[in-house]
């Protein structure tokens, strides 16, 4: 009997290819010091197919982490939105393996 | 000191004995879990003992006993640790019917006790959904800490092998962990036992020798039946420093050091960070992965 993983059960969307190492390096942005991960969904059983989700970076992390990701090559859309007025406090990244 | 089997209770002054022996050898923790440790009736002298001595205490229990005599008998303690396995149907389908009721009367007092306390999730392949309600829960009930705990082969674990999570599942596992954490905020801390394999450097990367006892055998584990192991309950029996029954924790630790650490240090530690290293994943369960290896080589041998 196939067993339905917790992970396949938090969050789902839409579909693409992606390897172990793309969720090696994804895995890792909810690592880097100064990111909060404020949402993930993946889709794909059993090979995971699509990941998307949005990130909380300090202004002063935002440059490094975009390069990380762009490095990556894994996010086929990535959205910066920074928040705060007038003076940027928080800067909202929305990532996709798909877009 | 820890089973999950755990029938007979071994003689206090055997356990008090070896709490000064392990302070003496650099151990600062003293954690008590296994069976239900609010039953034995010298849980009280254990806790001081370890204050004493300069250590930290944690107990983990499952909560349902928590009335005010036994907060009172434990008010000494550092941090009480509550089983809490995921939303109440799967928590009583774990632990029996009613299990959750039985445990969540009780936090309302533990509150008030003043005890620093968190909840353990054990996390299955199954149950990572389950992850932000249960956080939620803590951070309602007043814990400060959250803590994930892969299910492991070695203990508990082995009959519910199918339900241990894999690799990949581990590696959500912190993913999802990051996202409740950062919904919870601060005020409840939550922990996956899992090592990022980038720090494993450290085990490959140390001279050999270089770390002291307690840094190597972490945590040293005196199973119910007082025989002294490595890392884990349920860690391969041909690595065990030697029984309470018939030597002091320090003879074991000394005998255990001139005999076999070097092959523990080479053979285990470094050989389960090179097997980790040489693996996609990027978290490892690392207790579990040191279990594995030991038995491995034991079986070699």
């Amino acid at each position: 009997m196939e067993v339905t993983r917790g992970s396949d059960k938090v969050g789902q969307l839409g579909r693409a290819e992606i390897s172990q190492e793309d969720l090696d390096h994804l895995a890792g942005l909810g690592e880097v010091d100064g990111v909060d991960l404020v949402s993930w969904h993946k889709r794909g059983t059993p090979a995971i197919e699509r990941v998307s989700g949005s990130l909380h970076v300090a202004p002063s992390e935002a440059g490094r982490l975009v390069d990380q990701i762009v490095a990556g090559g894994v996010v086929g859309g990535l959205h910066v939105f920074p928040r705060g007025i007038p003076a940027v406090t928080l800067v909202e990244m929305q990532f996709d393996t798909d877009a | 000191m820890s089973s999950p089997d755990e029938t007979e209770a071994l003689d206090v002054d055997l356990l008090l004995a070896a709490i000064i022996d392990a302070a003496g050898e650099g151990y600062d923790v003293l954690a008590v879990s296994g069976s239900e440790p609010l039953l034995y009736r010298d849980l009280p002298r254990l806790i001081r003992r370890a204050k004493e001595v300069g250590m930290t205490s944690a107990v983990t229990t499952n909560g349902t006993l928590l009335d005010d005599r036994r907060l009172a008998m434990i008010g000494g303690v550092d941090l009480l640790a509550i089983s809490l396995d995921g939303v109440p149907a799967s928590h009583d389908r774990m632990r029996g019917a009613r299990s959750f009721e039985r445990m969540s009367r009780r936090l309302d007092g533990l509150r008030a006790s003043g005890i620093r306390f968190g909840f353990i999730f054990t996390l299955t392949m199954q149950n990572l959904d389950e992850l932000e309600w249960v956080a939620e829960f803590a951070l309602a009930a007043g814990a400060s800490l959250l803590q994930v705990h892969p299910l492991e082969l070695a203990g508990r674990g082995l009959p519910l092998g199918g339900a241990r999570p894999d690799e990949e599942e581990l590696q959500w596992a912190v993913v999802e962990a990051s996202r409740v954490q950062t919904a919870v905020g601060p005020s409840l801390t939550v922990h996956v036992d899992a090592v990022a394999r980038g720090s494993l450097t450290q085990v490959l990367d140390r001279p050999g020798g270089t770390t002291g006892f307690a840094g190597l055998v972490d945590p040293l584990v005196i199973e119910s039946d007082g025989s002294i192991t490595p890392v884990e309950h349920g860690f391969d029996r041909s690595w065990s420093l030697g029984s309470l029954h018939r030597d002091s924790l320090a003879t074991c630790v000394d005998r255990f050091r001139t005999d076999r650490l070097a092959d523990l240090e080479e053979h285990v530690l470094r050989g389960a960070a090179v097997d980790a290293a040489g693996r996609d994943s990027r978290f490892v369960n690392w207790h579990e992965a040191v279990g594995l290896r030991a038995r491995a080589h034991a079986d070699a041998c």
